[in-house]
């Protein structure tokens, strides 16, 4: 459902292009936004209803192919527990930033989700959003 | 024809306006460099320092970079459309997107190379780092914002003797430069196009190591270092300078050592 809050205990991925991920390692413009952009997209992993981390990944291969013309070589997926991200942002920031994770599906892509409240102060806030990734997968085989 | 690209659409623009904000001045000749352009609050702090360190790979992108100083002569055809500028150029304004990427891409490549042969900076690896981005960004049919590279490569010049750190682009296509140690110290720089560079630190505090001082914030590149002075950041990403023999002398010129022990 759309505006739905993600709850803490579920997973979200992050696509992570390859010029933010330099010699393999995921960097913190992957959390960036665009000069337009006001939320972050990501993939809600539960949505997805695989019975592992290994099917989930497999969708979001497809999903990924389908949306974008091309997936390069570098690109990699970053897998983030929400309450990870959300307790680390709201402890450590400067400004006790209180992310939102939310689901904001599309037609081809119906586990799209967006993170809210990035801005301002975004460099600080994608660091320490780096600094909680579980886990970490290429985007292509 | 394929949609162009966002990025290359909106430099595009941005140059397009330019072009036309300078016809509302009239006949004149400009003399300007190409590394000052766009730095109007510290105008020329990039071209100095650049003689005497003898780079001589102008000729091998004779496309857009001939030399450091062009002239333009414009004639007054005010507020008559877009393009309807007489003008006398030794180098090409790029009024094509095509072309503004190529004229981007040649400015770049030139950066990249003067990185290369620049002697005093420690990071060697650097040059190979931006070059593997700046293909990456030519596969996604884009390049490196140039003026936020330009403010990168000033930095170094600034700071030549730092460690290597990790470089990354925005979604934006800026340089993001990061430095790591430990667990818990981080140093990140976020060249802006407009001049700005933006800082995050996270450090240990020292009176309390279980705890981390972690700021944020802006500055021009030539006050970066004093503003982040009082973080003890250069402390850590750094390294001792060293010169072998051929280049002892330059790697000491800023110093000013040569004029006192010569005498």
């Amino acid at each position: 459902m759309k505006g739905q809050e993600i709850p803490d205990q579920h997973h979200i991925a992050r696509y992570c292009g390859a010029l933010q991920c330099p010699n393999g390692q995921i960097q913190a413009t992957a959390f960036f936004l665009r000069k337009d952009e006001e939320t972050l997209s990501v993939n809600w992993m539960e949505f997805l209803n695989c019975t592992n981390r290994e099917g989930e990944i497999t969708q979001l291969r497809n999903i990924y192919s389908s949306k974008f013309t091309r997936v390069a070589a570098g690109v990699k997926i970053a897998v983030l527990n929400v309450g990870d991200v959300r307790k680390k942002v709201f402890a450590e920031s400067p400004d006790r930033r209180d992310l939102k994770v939310l689901h904001d599906p599309e037609l081809n892509d119906p586990s799209h989700s967006v993170m809210h409240n990035l801005k301002p102060d975004y460099e600080l806030i994608a660091e320490l959003i780096l600094q909680t990734i579980r886990e970490e997968y290429p985007a292509r085989t | 024809m394929d949609e162009p690209n966002p990025q290359i659409r909106e430099r595009f623009e941005a140059t397009r306006k330019v072009g036309r904000a300078s016809m509302a001045y009239g006949n004149k000749s400009l003399a300007y460099s190409v590394y000052s352009s766009g730095y109007s609050g510290y105008p020329g702090y990039i071209t100095s320092g650049y003689s005497g360190y003898g780079v001589s790979g102008y000729s091998l992108y004779p496309n857009a970079w001939s030399g450091e100083n062009i002239t333009f002569r414009q004639s007054a055809f005010v507020n008559q459309g877009d393009y309807e500028v007489s003008e006398e150029s030794s180098f090409p304004i790029p009024f094509t997107q095509a072309n503004l990427l190529s004229y981007e891409e040649n400015q770049i490549q030139e950066l990249i190379f003067r990185i290369r042969t620049f002697p005093s900076i420690s990071c060697k690896e650097l040059a190979n780092r931006l070059l593997a981005l700046f293909n990456y960004a030519k596969e996604e049919g884009a390049s490196i914002a140039i003026n936020s590279f330009r403010d990168f490569y000033s930095f170094l010049r600034l700071n030549p003797h730092l460690q290597c750190p990790t470089i990354s682009l925005t979604p934006e296509y800026n340089i993001y430069v990061s430095w790591k140690a430990d667990q818990n110290r981080v140093f990140s720089l976020h060249f802006l196009s407009n001049g700005d560079v933006r800082y995050v630190i996270f450090k240990p505090n020292e009176r309390h190591p279980e705890r981390q001082i972690r700021v944020s914030g802006s500055a021009t590149i030539d006050i970066l270092q004093e503003t982040v002075a009082s973080y003890g950041v250069w402390d850590w990403i750094s390294v001792s300078e060293t010169a072998t023999i051929e280049i002892f002398q330059e790697t000491v010129a800023s110093h000013g050592v040569w004029s006192w022990v010569s005498e």
